[in-house]
């Protein structure tokens, strides 16, 4: 499998923007969604089929609706796709946050910012 | 007539006679019986246990004579006890030269015949007699002689036994005397109010500061019931009930307010203690009163700087916390950024821009690794200790893979011996070693690559982790400061760092009950040491 997409939902312009600069230069030429806030993630989610292979970084401190409460919401759309992966990408190192990113069966690693781009390959040579 | 002789050794007889402290006391019915006995054996009318004094010989019992004294001058006794071995007979006063015109003799009570044994002391001393007296001359019998001679001497043994009995009293009561002084001064002394209340709640004692907080005198409550003092209302509602447990054999204990007449309202500490007698029976109350006023104030006062100061530091923790977060996605950005530029072949065509973009670069790492240490150093205050056993040679290794770039730059070795299994917070203490060994790495002699040991022994049930370094060492004068935050002791140029590192390290072995010490040779190197106590088992 080798991932079709990259999603970046994070409130952040600038760490999108750094985010989706990083995964081109690790090579990936396929598309790169970004949404700035869960709400409109989760919209796309219902009505995306979710079929192609996609790795999700979703942030933990966004307003509105932060990225636990978004990955919750996201949880019966995303839990039976083995396609889709989801990982938290937060400047938060707390062990707080990354305990409460272990509970949750849909979240399936947790990246410190910035992303980097030896980080990108080696998620996509482990999706490939 | 011949006056009484005075003995050689009158001044110690004396004192001895003085010393029986038996001169012009009553009456006692022993004697009585041996006078009784003594005149009764050698049938005489009259006889008498003289003793012989200054100028005097006083009666301790007498049968047959009114009198209570007689001069010494005339007396028979002060012949008889010139030779305390001797019972001196006179058996026709009027045939005597010593005797015949003796006032006694020739007046009342007209003594013709004298028989008289010494009172002899163990030591010897001869302080008068038992003696028994005719009016007609007479002889006496061997066998009366023999029985004044023992009733003599039961005299010398019961004076000298009242004395050695009197001795004894005399010291048990300066004793008990001295016991009373220091009970009294206990009960009266000091500023805690004492009463003591029988179980009929009577005061049967009150102490000064009793008095003083009632503004009373020792007659309006000694001997006064407890409820005159206070009244009926608060004696039934509260004193009562508390004196009545104490009375039952509980201690009771407690504080309150009260209004006292001599000072207001006090904070109090009132304890009511049962006071048992020798059959294990309460005889009464035992009542103290503890004025904490002044302590409750301070309790007070300290309570309130205690939550305003843990206030103070839950606003602070909450500051750090806020710009520690919120700087960090700027910062990040900053760096993020910077570092896509560093590399732009059109920047470096430009004039001085790349080393002003060297500068952003390094300002916004510096300020990376300060937000780091914060949050560290954040985390430490709040977070408890998570011990579990950990294995330093581990550790160590992963601090040895954190550093691989320091180390690569800076062309340094790091030696690990090997250390030991400890006891303590696995991430805590991997902070702690890699900020040692980061340090040891960082502050390397220009030339010299730097040279980093890590060792350990167990002393005295304490591990020592040595962290040691070849490199520029520290002042002798400035070891000291080198755990103060934010402490730093060169400029950023000549070594970077946010001077958080050690106090970091040192708040860590201190959540281990433990520490770091530092030892230092300037030029030469030093040697930062973590103590960590074995837990006891």
């Amino acid at each position: 499998m080798t991932y079709q997409r990259f999603i970046l939902i994070d409130d952040n312009e600038a760490d999108n923007v750094y985010h989706e600069i990083m995964i081109r230069r690790a090579g990936f030429e396929g598309e790169v969604l970004v949404f700035e806030s869960g709400i409109d993630a989760l919209a796309f989610f219902q009505k995306d089929s979710l079929s192609a292979p996609t790795c999700i970084f979703l942030d933990i401190n966004m307003p509105l609706m932060d990225g636990f409460e978004m990955a919750e919401q996201a949880t019966p759309l995303l839990i039976d796709k083995p396609s889709v992966m989801l990982l938290m990408l937060t400047s938060s190192g707390s062990p707080a946050d990354r305990e409460r990113a272990g509970t949750l069966p849909v979240i399936k690693g947790y990246l410190i910012k910035p992303l980097d781009v030896a980080t990108v390959q080696k998620l996509m040579s482990a999706g490939a | 007539m011949k006056n009484a002789p005075i003995p050689d050794n009158e001044s110690q007889r004396q004192a001895r006679l003085d010393r029986l402290g038996v001169l012009d006391t009553l009456p006692q019915p022993a004697f009585d019986h041996i006078t009784e006995l003594a005149s009764q054996i050698c049938n005489t009318p009259i006889a008498l246990i003289t003793l012989v004094d200054q100028g005097r010989q006083w009666f301790k019992s007498r049968v047959g004579l009114a009198a209570e004294q007689t001069g010494r001058e005339e007396s028979f006794c002060g012949h008889a006890i010139l030779d305390p071995t001797q019972v001196l007979v006179v058996e026709d006063a009027l045939q005597d030269a010593r005797f015949a015109d003796n006032p006694l003799v020739l007046g009342d009570p007209e003594i013709r015949f004298y028989a008289g044994a010494p009172i002899v002391t163990e030591d010897g001393h001869a302080l008068g007699t038992v003696c028994v007296i005719d009016r007609r001359a007479r002889v006496l019998e061997p066998a009366q002689r023999a029985a004044l001679c023992s009733l003599a001497s039961l005299v010398a043994t019961l004076l000298e036994h009242e004395q050695l009995q009197r001795e004894e009293a005399n010291r048990n009561s300066a004793e008990e005397r001295r016991r009373s002084q220091i009970f009294q001064a206990l009960l009266q002394v000091g500023s805690e109010l004492k009463s003591f209340v029988d179980p009929d709640y009577v005061y049967q004692f009150v102490n000064p500061a009793y008095l003083h907080y009632w503004q009373r005198r020792p007659e309006d409550l000694v001997g006064r019931k407890v409820v005159d003092l206070i009244g009926e209302a608060m004696f039934q509602t509260t004193i009562k009930p508390q004196i009545d447990r104490a009375l039952a054999g509980e201690a009771v204990q407690y504080e309150t307010a009260f209004s006292f007449p001599g000072l207001g309202v006090r904070q109090v500490d009132v304890s009511y203690l049962p006071a048992y007698g020798d059959a294990g029976e309460v005889l009464g109350v035992v009542v103290r009163v503890q004025d904490i006023e002044r302590r409750k104030q301070r309790e007070d006062d300290l309570n309130q700087a205690l939550a305003s100061l843990q206030h103070k530091t839950l606003e602070q923790e909450r500051f750090i916390h806020i710009i520690s977060h919120d700087l960090r996605e700027p910062i990040n950005t900053i760096n993020n950024f910077a570092g896509l530029l560093v590399g732009e072949p059109a920047l470096a065509a430009l004039a001085g821009a790349s080393r002003y973009l060297d500068f952003v670069v390094q300002g916004g790492r510096r300020m990376a690794s300060l937000l780091d240490d914060l949050m560290d150093l954040m985390h430490l205050n709040q977070s408890a200790v998570d011990r579990q056993p950990v294995d330093l040679n581990l550790l160590a290794d992963q601090v040895r893979d954190d550093l691989a770039m320091a180390l690569q730059r800076s062309n340094g070795q790091l030696l690990i011996g090997n250390l030991p299994k400890v006891s303590g917070d696995p991430s805590l203490l991997r902070i702690a070693l890699q900020n040692l060994v980061s340090n040891a790495l960082k502050f390397s002699r220009p030339g010299t690559p730097p040279l980093v040991t890590v060792s350990a022994q167990t002393i005295d049930s304490s591990w020592r982790i040595e962290v040691r370094d070849n490199g520029i060492g520290i002042p002798a004068d400035q070891v000291g400061a080198v755990f103060d935050m934010f402490k730093r002791l060169h400029s950023r140029k000549q070594y970077d760092g946010t001077g958080l590192g050690l106090s970091i390290s040192q708040r860590i072995a201190e959540l281990h009950q433990g520490r770091i010490s530092v030892s230092s040779e300037f030029g030469v190197g030093s040697c930062f040491t973590l103590v960590l106590p074995q837990p006891a088992s």
